[in-house]
Formats: structure tokens, C-alpha cells, sequence
């Protein structure tokens, strides 16, 4: 677990919101939000998140977009980009493991508490639970 | 004004006794102490064993002279600036000028007059005064110069971090190359703000920090959440270069705030430090973990190790651990901070190549309100009581037993582990109960054969299953072992409790089913926004305007799908399916039935105008 700045890109503020409450509620995360998609690629440099969380249907730039623009720079090509959208149901994205057409997708139609912990495997951190099991002890080496 | 010179130590060096009375004679009269040598030798023990105000020296005297004591007595340590004069019946000047060569600062010629000779000492006996005065003056003076330099050096390094944050911010805003968009503005001058704060902070707590060297800080203490605290520094020094290579995890606590008796800012200088330091020693993509013992101690742990050249000195100014650039304040800082709020910070003992430190910080003095919980209960009715019970934890690993417990912690139980079946099953048979939380794999015996034997006994304690695994099979097997209730884990604090005090984890109203308590409060800005684009999507369909029904039935039903209210997602993906059939007629039939629900929830949540 090297970082747990998670960017969430939404020209919705309410979802931004509900997202950003839930995840800030995990003890190490730290979220950054906008909802103006062209801003997202200087935001994303600066801010150097784990994860980027993206909507798909945007004005003026869709999220399609918006990912192409990050791979083309070299600071923020690496960084994992997913979407999320209602475009596709959480089953046909199960089914596909998460991938559809090359592209890594959560739906908007999953459970708040499935989207989450979707957010938790994307970004490699530790699963979260109702209590306190969110977190791990930390890995201590036998001497 | 100086003070007068009084009760000052006087030696008198002289072969003739008649002289050393009558000398002092004046001088006790005077006020003063005087010890007596007969011969040079027994000057320069006196002088070593004490160190005089004064020296009152025959020049005259068998065995080593007056001119050789004095060199002599010079050159023992810390007599050098004590004046001597001498007492001689030479009278010529040759003899004089040698005397002074030799390091007297007067001269009295015999037969002498008790007034001159009282006078000369009294002069001798100020000057001194005055010189001692002013060397400690001058030395107050230098080490109130040395503290601001420190203070400034504590500044200048705490400052560095926020100041690169606000720098990398500008340079964002000033590359013309790329100009920035409103929302970029918007952030970037989030971060400028909100790291200017941070050192504008910095600067008032420099002040403090001179205060707190020399002890005259006013400490203006207040029972404050060092959680809070924690999460927010994490969030500022996840901006910083150290919170680039590696991050912060606090611990959950089973939602207990981290309450101590301090000052906000003092907490939040005293862990900004500790928690630099730690991201700083950590090794690329390293965590350092912050967690808390309830009773006002702060447990930081990181992977690097201190060396042992440093670990005595970690707290004590000018340490570092070879860090370039590092003014090696940090740490002592931290513990000023710590010292003045009446708490200590130490280095604990860790494993092989990690970092401990603790922070103990006072405890509150008034016992703490209730403490809130973590969780948004949505039915607060729920809540019973459940004090007095006694519980039995049984789980092999230690981590998963005390998680538990510290979900329980706050609610007066008593709280038994139990470390493996055998265990709980021996805790079983030899107490009353109230419930038992039992893993499910275990080594002894596993949890499905200890509630076997307990329910074979005759035992009717609650019997509560932990479980990693789901499913009806699982449950099924659970039960028939004697379990009472199956809890799949991570537990959480809510269904606990609800088992605990005879409930069963009840369901909540179909239409809040999914909706997530933590977002309770966000629903009823949610619902008002929904309002107006429902109006701008009944608009879209009455013009048919299906192109834009579809966006804006598409964009409704994101919403509403996060928050968890499916049935209007639910509508809503129906009537973006028939604006992309072009059905004006499904469109309008399933617009009307989402209103209906729109504002059935803005009852539900008192948001309807």
C-alpha cells in the first residue's frame, strides 16, 4: 500500500459527495474531487492519486476523454484510471471481471457499499468492513 | 547600582600572626569571612580547596615569597580573576611594578592604616561584583541569541514542506505554456490557501516555542479529538513530498475519539513533526501506522530503523539520522510540544528494522461524554443497552479477538478472550455468560464442536458464530452445532450489538435498503437537486426531445444509483430506454411514476416545500 489519494471526476456533485463521504471514512484515504472534467489532468499532477474514478457521460468532455488526455502525458499515464457509470449493469461487469472492452468499469448501479470496495481493489488497499477490521495491523517481519 | 560587596571570602597570606589579626579584625568587622595562611604554600591549598573573593598577600615570607604565591595562586583554575593585593613594608617603586607583573591589582604598604586597607578591599571586592555581573548578563544575553537561532531553525525547517506544496501549486498556475482551466484554478488556490494557514500557524507557534524553552509557555489546555487531529495532518502531509513516498494509516479504534487534555495547535506541531520524520525514515511506498491505546498514548510505527548512534539523542536538538539537509530539530520540537502540554514522547522498542515512538499525552480531567458513535444508526431506537453483560471472545488470532473487544470497549462489559476452543470452552464451563463470540476455525477445538460440547453440558449461553465464510450451507451448519446467531466478518459494531441484546440483524424499510447510513445527511440536498432536472427531463419529453431525455434520464439515474435508491434508477433506466426507442408514450407513463417517487422520498425525508 504505497498511496490512497483516490481523484473522483463526476459532473455531479451529489455523487461526488456520497463517494467522497464514504471513502474519506476509511482510515488512509485521501479524496480529491472536481467536476469540471477538463481539469482533471493538471489536477491529477499535482495531486498524484493512487486512482482515478471517472465518470463517462460529461459536458463539455467525456470521460473517454478525459483518459485519453492522461495517457498522452507522462506524469499522469500510469496512474490506473477506471470508470464509473450506469452505462453498464454491476452483473454483465461482474461477468466480464471488472473489464469491459479494455476499459476497466464500475457501475453506478452497484451498491454503494460494492462500488466501495471496488475502489479499495482498484486502488490495491486493504478491504473495508462495517467496523473496525477496515484496516490491517502492519506487516511486521518475523526477526 | 551594584549591591555592596558583603560576606565575601577573604584569604590573608602572612608570616606574622600579629599582622593576620589585626587584618582580620577589620575585615570581620566589615562583615566578612577571612581565612588565615601562614606561609605560601598553605595560600595555594586554601585557594584550591576554595576559591577566594580576595587575596590579601604578604610579599615578605619564608620559603616561596609573596611575588611566586601570587603566580602561582594564578595559575590554579578559577583564581585567575580573583584580585590579589599585596601588603608589603617595601616601599621602593621597583618593588611595586613587580608586584603588578606578578598579577596584584593594588598595593599596601605597611605600616598600614585599617581604613585604606578596608577601603582598597571594598573597591576590589565591587569591581569584582560588577565584572561577575556582567559576564552572566553577557551569557544570558548569548544564550537568549542561541534559543531564537534554534527557534528560527526549528521554523525554517517546518516550514520547508508546506512551502513546496504552495510552490508546485504556482508553478501550476503560472505555467502560460498550459493555461488552467476555472476548476484547476479552483483547486490549485485550495492548496495555496490552505498551506499558507498551515504556516502562518507555524509562525504563531514559533513564539510559543521560544516560550516554551524557557518555560514561560501559558498552557490553555481543552479536551480535544487527537483523531480528528491525526486524520487531518495525514490529509496535509499526503500533499507534502514525504507524504509522496510514502502515507499514514491510522487505526480504527471502534469509534472512540482519541481524547486528550492539550491545545490543538501544540498537537497538531507535535505530530506534524513525528509523522514527517516517519514518512521521511520509511522506505518508498512505506505506511506509517498511528493507533491509539485509550488511555492517552499514541503508538507511530514505520519501517526503517534509527540508528543506534541517534537513538539517545532523538529527542535532543541537532539529532538527525543522516538526513541531508535535516536541522535535526524536529524531533525535539515535538517533545517540547509534548513536555509543555505535560506529556513525554519516547522511542519505544520495535521489531528488527521499524521505528516505535510513543506520544503519552494527558488524559481528560472531566470523564468524557459519552462518546458518539462511529457508525449513523438510521433507527436510533435500536439502542439498548448493554451494560453489565458478560462476554466470552474466543478467536485464535489475537489481531481479530481485540478488534472485537475494542468494538465492544465503551459499553461497560466485561470482556473475556479466550485464545483458542480449548480455552473457550473451559471458560464456558467454569462461568456464567451473557454470550459468546466464537471463531469459527479454531485450533483445540473448532467453533461448530465448542458449541456442540457447550449445548451437550447443557449449556444455554448465546452463542454467536464468526465467521469468514458465507452462505445458507455454512449458516445451516452453524445452527446445527448449536449457534444461535451466524456473524460473517468483518462484524461490525451495529449487528453486534443487535445480536447482543436478543435481536436478530433486522432489515431496515425496503426503500432505505441499500441507502447507507453514513449518507443520511448528504439525502436531502440530493433530493432537492433531483427536482429540478426531473423538471428539465419532463421538459425534454413533453418537447420530445428524446437526445436529451436520454442524457438527462442517464444522468438522474447515476445518482440515484449511488445513493442506493434503486427503484428510482430503476425508472429512470426505463424511460432512457424508451427516449432511445423514441416511445414518447413508456417515456411519460414512467416520468409520472417517478415523480411520485421523487417525492415520496422528499417526505420521507422532510424536503418537501
Amino acid at each position: 500500500m504505497s498511496s490512497t489519494r483516490i481523484l473522483l471526476v463526476d459532473d455531479d456533485v451529489t455523487v461526488l459527495q456520497a463517494l467522497s463521504t464514504k471513502l474519506s471514512l476509511l482510515p488512509d484515504v485521501l479524496v480529491q474531487t472536481t467536476a469540471d472534467p477538463t481539469a482533471v489532468l493538471k489536477v491529477a499532477k499535482v495531486f498524484q492519486p493512487r486512482l482515478i474514478l471517472c465518470d463517462v457521460d460529461m459536458e463539455p468532455i467525456d470521460g473517454g476523454t478525459v483518459m485519453q488526455e492522461l495517457q498522452e502525458d507522462k506524469a499522469t499515464a500510469r496512474i490506473p484510471f477506471v470508470f464509473l457509470t450506469s452505462l453498464v449493469d454491476p452483473e454483465q461487469i461482474a461477468r466480464n471481471n471488472g473489464v469491459i472492452g479494455g476499459r476497466r468499469m464500475i457501475s453506478k448501479q452497484s451498491s454503494l457499499k460494492d462500488i466501495i470496495k471496488r475502489i479499495c481493489l482498484e486502488a490495491d488497499m486493504p478491504l473495508p468492513g462495517p467496523g473496525l477490521t477496515t484496516v490491517p495491523f502492519p506487516h511486521v517481519p518475523k526477526p | 547600582m551594584n549591591p555592596e560587596p558583603e560576606r565575601c571570602d577573604i584569604l590573608v597570606v602572612d608570616d606574622t600572626p600579629e599582622n593576620i589579626t589585626v587584618l582580620r579584625d577589620i575585615l570581620t568587622r566589615a562583615g566578612h569571612r577571612v581565612r588565615p595562611a601562614l606561609r605560601g604554600s598553605l595560600a595555594l591549598r586554601a585557594a584550591e580547596a576554595q576559591c577566594p573573593d580576595l587575596v590579601l598577600l604578604d610579599v615578605m615570607m619564608p620559603e616561596m615569597d609573596g611575588y611566586e604565591t601570587c603566580v602561582r595562586l594564578k595559575a590554579l583554575p578559577g583564581v585567575a580573576d580573583v584580585p590579589v593585593l599585596f601588603i608589603s613594608a617595601l616601599d621602593g617603586t621597583e618593588d611595586k611594578v613587580r608586584a603588578f607583573q606578578a598579577g596584584a591589582v593594588d598595593y599596601v604598604a605597611k605600616p598600614f592604616h585599617a581604613e585604606e586597607v578596608l577601603a582598597r578591599v571594598t573597591v576590589h571586592l565591587r569591581l569584582r561584583l560588577a565584572r561577575r555581573q556582567l559576564a552572566r548578563q553577557n551569557a544570558e544575553l548569548e544564550a537568549a541569541a542561541r534559543m531564537r537561532d534554534e527557534v528560527d531553525a526549528i521554523l525554517r525547517h517546518d516550514l520547508k514542506s508546506p512551502l513546496s506544496t504552495i510552490l508546485m501549486a504556482a508553478e501550476t498556475l503560472a505555467d502560460t505554456a498550459d493555461p488552467v482551466s476555472e476548476g484547476e484554478r479552483e483547486t490549485m488556490t485550495g492548496y495555496i490557501r490552505q498551506m499558507g494557514w498551515t504556516m502562518l500557524e507555524m509562525i504563531h507557534r514559533s513564539l510559543d516555542l521560544l516560550q516554551m524553552e524557557r518555560g514561560t509557555y501559558a498552557l490553555n489546555p481543552a479536551t480535544l479529538d487527537l483523531q480528528a487531529c491525526l486524520r487531518q495532518l495525514a490529509g496535509e502531509l499526503a500533499l507534502t513530498p514525504a507524504g509522496r513516498h510514502a502515507s499514514v494509516t491510522l487505526m480504527e479504534s471502534g469509534g472512540h475519539p482519541w481524547r486528550v487534555q492539550g491545545e490543538t495547535l501544540l498537537c497538531r506541531g507535535l505530530f506534524r513533526n513525528l509523522l514527517k520524520n516517519a514518512l521521511e525514515a520509511s522506505p518508498p511506498g512505506g505506511v506509517v501506522t498511528v493507533s491509539w491505546d485509550h488511555a492517552g498514548r499514541v503508538t507511530l510505527m514505520n519501517r526503517g530503523e534509527v540508528p543506534a548512534s541517534v537513538r539517545p539523542r532523538l529527542f535532543q536538538k541537532f539529532a538527525t539520522a543522516g538526513k541531508s539537509g535535516g536541522t535535526g530539530l524536529g524531533g525535539y520540537s515535538a517533545r517540547l510540544m509534548a513536555e509543555t502540554q505535560g506529556g513525554s514522547v519516547r522511542l519505544e522498542d520495535a521489531p528488527p528494522g521499524h521505528t516505535r515512538i510513543s506520544v503519552q499525552l494527558p488524559l481528560p480531567r472531566d470523564p468524557a461524554p459519552p462518546a458518539a458513535p462511529a457508525e449513523v444508526s438510521v433507527s436510533p431506537s435500536r439502542e439498548t443497552s448493554l451494560a453489565g453483560l458478560r462476554i466470552l471472545v474466543a478467536d485464535d488470532d489475537p489481531a481479530h479477538s481485540h478488534a472485537v473487544a475494542h468494538l465492544l470497549s465503551g459499553e461497560r462489559m466485561e470482556v473475556i478472550l479466550a485464545a483458542d476452543g480449548t480455552a473457550a470452552l473451559e471458560h464456558l464451563g467454569g462461568g456464567v455468560f451473557s454470550a459468546a463470540l466464537i471463531d469459527f476455525e479454531m485450533p483445540g477445538a473448532n467453533g461448530p464442536e465448542v458449541a456442540r460440547r457447550h449445548r451437550q453440558a447443557g449449556g444455554r449461553t448465546l452463542l454467536v458464530a464468526l465467521t469468514a465464510h458465507d452462505g445458507p450451507t455454512h449458516h445451516a451448519a452453524c445452527r446445527e452445532a448449536g449457534f444461535d446467531h451466524v456473524l460473517v466478518k468483518p462484524v461490525g459494531k451495529g449487528e453486534l450489538r443487535s445480536v447482543l441484546s436478543g435481536g436478530s440483524p433486522a432489515p431496515a424499510s425496503p426503500e432505505a435498503e441499500a441507502l447507507d447510513p453514513d449518507l443520511v445527511p448528504l439525502v436531502p440536498a440530493f433530493l432537492k437537486a433531483r427536482v429540478s432536472e426531473r423538471e428539465a427531463l419532463a421538459g425534454a419529453v413533453r418537447s420530445r426531445d428524446f437526445a436529451r431525455s436520454r442524457v438527462l434520464a442517464h444522468r438522474l439515474r447515476g445518482g440515484f444509483g449511488v445513493y442506493g435508491f434503486t427503484s428510482a434508477a430503476e425508472l429512470c433506466r426505463q424511460i432512457e430506454q424508451a427516449s432511445t426507442a423514441g416511445d414518447f408514450h413508456a417515456a411519460t407513463v414512467h416520468l409520472d411514476t417517478l415523480s411520485q417517487t421523487l417525492d415520496r422520498l422528499r417526505r420521507q425525508f422532510g424536503v418537501l416545500d
